[in-house]
């Protein structure tokens, strides 16, 4: 499952990073795999997401979150 | 007093790495740029007692020595290169307690290339109300190096730290197993001494065969050896990175099990705050009340400053000029030096309130939630989220807000900012705007709260806006760098302005300004000077002897004549000379050559236009806009006797001055900012000629 699909409010585990330099971007600011994640509001028309990783909250894009993979349960 | 040695403060960005520099060093910080780049270089020192002293420097916010913004190379570079004048012998690494283990990734690099770190683990005051703690002394065994818990806000720490800084410097760091492998198949494929493949020197020859092409070789093997020795290895970068980042946080989870308790969740103020500031609808409206507020302060609050600056001046340079002996060297002095530097300072009241509120409102972390709210608007136009605090800047003056564009990573986005952003309306414009709408629509209130220049007056502005926006998409879709951007990034915590933060952040944005902008107005004031004092000798004889004939027949007063002289004397200048040379170009736009030698002062700054027209309608340079403006209204052409300033020609000049740049401290900043001189000449032809368009559409609509 992509962390864009997750509903408002639905929590997800980060799952392995490829490498990539959207990944290696995730990596350096510590957000690791197994972290805890989930969206807390999204912006219309595909639009930015606010989204809970760990105890941070992080700005991502839509195009973004597509490419990050996570597990529920 | 002896320096001792050198310290860079490194750490993540929001890790208070700021507020701790600013505690530290207290008032004796610099403010400048590092050396060949326009990034900002702070540098403050620490005494000990009398004899010694320290210095600091505050490093760009950096994740680790593998960056993408231009300001977090600067810092690997800086810390990979011993022969960089700013090379540390010691690092304070700055960490948020609230995010230890997310911060350590950089540190655990830093240690493995073999320097004297100290770790602060930062805003330890924060934790008592987050039920966080953070065991220092268990950490400090288990890193192996000094770890002191601080708090800039409340001032905890801060001497231990001085003292442990000291230590530090005397006594170095004894050496330490790094904490990441670098692989042993990998190095003995290189053709190195075994000693070099042990310790801090195996990662050094790691991290440079990732930046061979950018960083100096520590032995000065050329480049052409480090691609070789890739090929032959098979070394792919972006991998080997990933595995190490990854390694390295495992290895920092592994080391922080039990030195930090966790966090309770609870739904915190901030997230109350962030369902309506953050709301897809109610979020940008609040923005757009807040910005208005801003503008709004700007121009309550900066008019009596400003006052004070100009008629201050003003009284500085009658007094030296009555007490210096009048020639030209008088003349230099209070008509080319001071008003350059009163036209530099004048701006100061206005851009120091802008870079106020909009730090403050960073301090708030409102900014961060700005940048999530319009990055995908901006987006669209090839932009980034992080482009809506450089176009506001805008507001004030272009070329602190073109500074502020490097925090954005992508060369793409950031190019684009920084050539659309002097299409927003500055400061400088606003006195010529003053003068000449009121030649377009006489005023009128409409309701309680608007009136019919008010309402030209702002969609001044919004032509500006619209102007940057559709510029940026047509470059957007012209250049073809493709664009790697992310957006990522944190939305930290709302909470209290440090306000030491907020004072430092204005006092370098407006230094910026007077010293970037300000020798290059200084240059050209002086510059103008000579080209209006000083014309074909026997021109300017004639035009003195018809003017002072006029004068007596006239029968005129000493002030009038002296008015009428200076006129005369200026259109025989040689700004005159290349006035009536221009005219041919500026006439399809309903141009006199006497508005186009103003036009030409007016590339010193934009506002000198209006000073120059009085002194071109021999009205005296010290009157104030109202009357210029009621002086220039009775102006005719002599020959057709047709109002000059009517609305077909002040439209076309308010349409000129929208979009037109003219402004050389702005293309010598992008000139530095880009590395090269294509960039501001692009800026300047296309934005110039875009007002030279909409000028002459302007002119022969309204006509």
């Amino acid at each position: 499952m992509r962390l864009s699909d997750l509903k408002i409010g639905e929590v997800g585990i980060l799952d392995i990073f490829p490498s990539s330099y959207l990944h290696h971007r995730l990596l350096t600011m510590g957000l690791t795999p197994g972290k805890k994640v989930s969206i807390v509001r999204r912006l219309p028309f595909r639009g930015n997401l606010y989204v809970k990783i760990g105890n941070r909250k992080l700005a991502l894009r839509f195009k973004e979150a597509e490419h990050i993979d996570v597990m529920t349960k | 007093m002896a320096f001792i040695g050198t310290v860079a403060l490194v750490g993540n960005p929001n890790s208070g790495k700021s507020s701790l520099f600013n505690v530290l060093t207290g008032g004796s910080q610099k403010v400048g740029n590092f050396p060949g780049v326009t990034v900002e270089r702070k540098t403050g020192y620490i005494n000990y007692g009398k004899e010694e002293s320290i210095r600091i420097i505050d490093m760009p916010g950096s994740y680790s020595l593998y960056p993408t913004a231009s300001d977090e190379k600067l810092v690997t570079r800086i810390l990979l290169d011993k022969q960089h004048p700013d090379h540390p012998d010691v690092i304070v690494y700055t960490a948020d307690a609230n995010h230890l283990e997310e911060q350590l990734l950089l540190l655990t690099q830093l240690i493995d290339l073999g320097f004297s770190v100290i770790l602060t683990v930062n805003m330890v005051d924060e934790l008592k109300a987050g039920d966080k703690i953070v065991r220092v002394s268990s950490l400090e065994r288990r890193l192996k190096i000094p770890v002191i818990g601080v708090s800039s806000r409340q001032k905890v720490g801060l001497q231990a730290l001085k003292e442990e800084i000291a230590r530090m410097i005397r006594d170095g760091q004894g050496v330490r197993t790094p904490f990441y492998k670098v692989s042993e198949s990998w190095l003995s494929n290189l053709p190195v001494n075994p000693e070099e493949q042990q310790g801090a020197s195996a990662f050094r020859l790691l991290v440079q065969a990732h930046h061979f092409d950018w960083i100096p070789d520590p032995n000065n093997l050329p480049i052409e050896v480090w691609q070789k020795r890739i090929k032959d290895n098979g070394f792919e970068a972006l991998n080997a990175q990933v595995e190490e980042i990854y390694e390295r946080h495992e290895l920092i989870q592994k080391l922080l099990r039990g030195v930090i308790s966790r966090p309770k969740g609870r739904s915190s103020l901030s997230d109350r705050l962030d369902t309506v500031l953050t709301h897809w609808l109610a979020g940008p409206i609040i923005f757009g009340i807040a910005m208005l507020f801003v503008f709004q302060a700007i121009f309550a609050w900066a008019s009596y400053p400003m006052d004070a600056i100009e008629s201050g001046f003003g009284y500085i340079g009658a007094s030296l000029g009555n007490i210096l002996p009048s020639g030209w060297f008088n003349d230099l002095v209070t008509q080319g030096v001071i008003p350059g530097l009163s036209g530099v300072l004048i701006f100061v009241p206005q851009i120091a309130i802008l870079f106020f509120l909009i730090s403050l409102l960073d301090e708030l972390g409102y900014m961060a939630r700005a940048v999530y709210l319009f990055d995908h608007f901006f987006q669209r136009f090839g932009m980034n989220g992080r482009s809506v605090v450089a176009l506001i800047s805008g507001g004030a003056c272009a070329i602190p807000a073109i500074m502020s564009t490097r925090t954005i990573a992508d060369w793409k986005e950031r190019l684009i900012t920084i050539l659309v952003t002097p299409f927003i309306s500055c400061s400088a414009r606003i006195p010529v705007y003053t003068v000449l709408v009121a030649f377009i629509v006489p005023y009128r209130k409409i309701g309680i709260f608007f009136n019919t220049q008010g309402l030209v007056f702002a969609s001044l502005y919004i032509l500006g806006i619209v102007a940057a926006l559709l510029s940026a998409f047509v470059i957007k879709k012209v250049l073809r760098t493709k664009s790697f951007s992310f957006l990522i990034m944190d939305l930290p915590p709302y909470r209290f302005p440090d306000w030491t933060n907020v004072w430092s952040n204005v006092r370098s944005k407006v230094m910026t300004f007077v010293i970037e902008a300000g020798k290059i107005i200084l240059m050209i004031s002086i510059i103008l000077w000579l080209l209006a004092s000083y014309g074909p000798p026997k021109k300017m004889e004639a035009a003195l002897r018809q003017a002072e004939q006029i004068a007596m027949e006239g029968e005129m007063t000493d002030q009038e004549a002296k008015d009428l002289i200076a006129a005369h004397q200026l259109e025989a200048s040689f700004a005159g000379v290349i006035g009536q040379a221009i005219e041919p170009v500026i006439k399809p736009l309903g141009f006199d050559w006497k508005i186009g030698i103003a036009l030409i002062t007016s590339f010193a700054a934009r506002e000198v236009f209006v000073g120059s027209m009085a002194t071109i309608y021999s009205i005296g340079s010290e009157a104030n806009e109202y009357r210029i403006r009621e002086h220039l209204a009775k102006q005719r052409d002599p020959t057709t006797q047709k109002l000059i300033f009517d609305r077909p020609t002040a439209l076309s000049l308010l349409l000129f001055f929208v979009f037109a740049m003219q402004c050389m401290s702005t293309l010598a900043v992008v000139k530095k900012e880009t590395d090269s001189w294509k960039w501001p000449v692009i800026q300047f032809t296309f934005m110039t000629a875009t007002a030279y368009v909409a000028s002459w559409v302007g002119f022969v609509v309204m006509s």
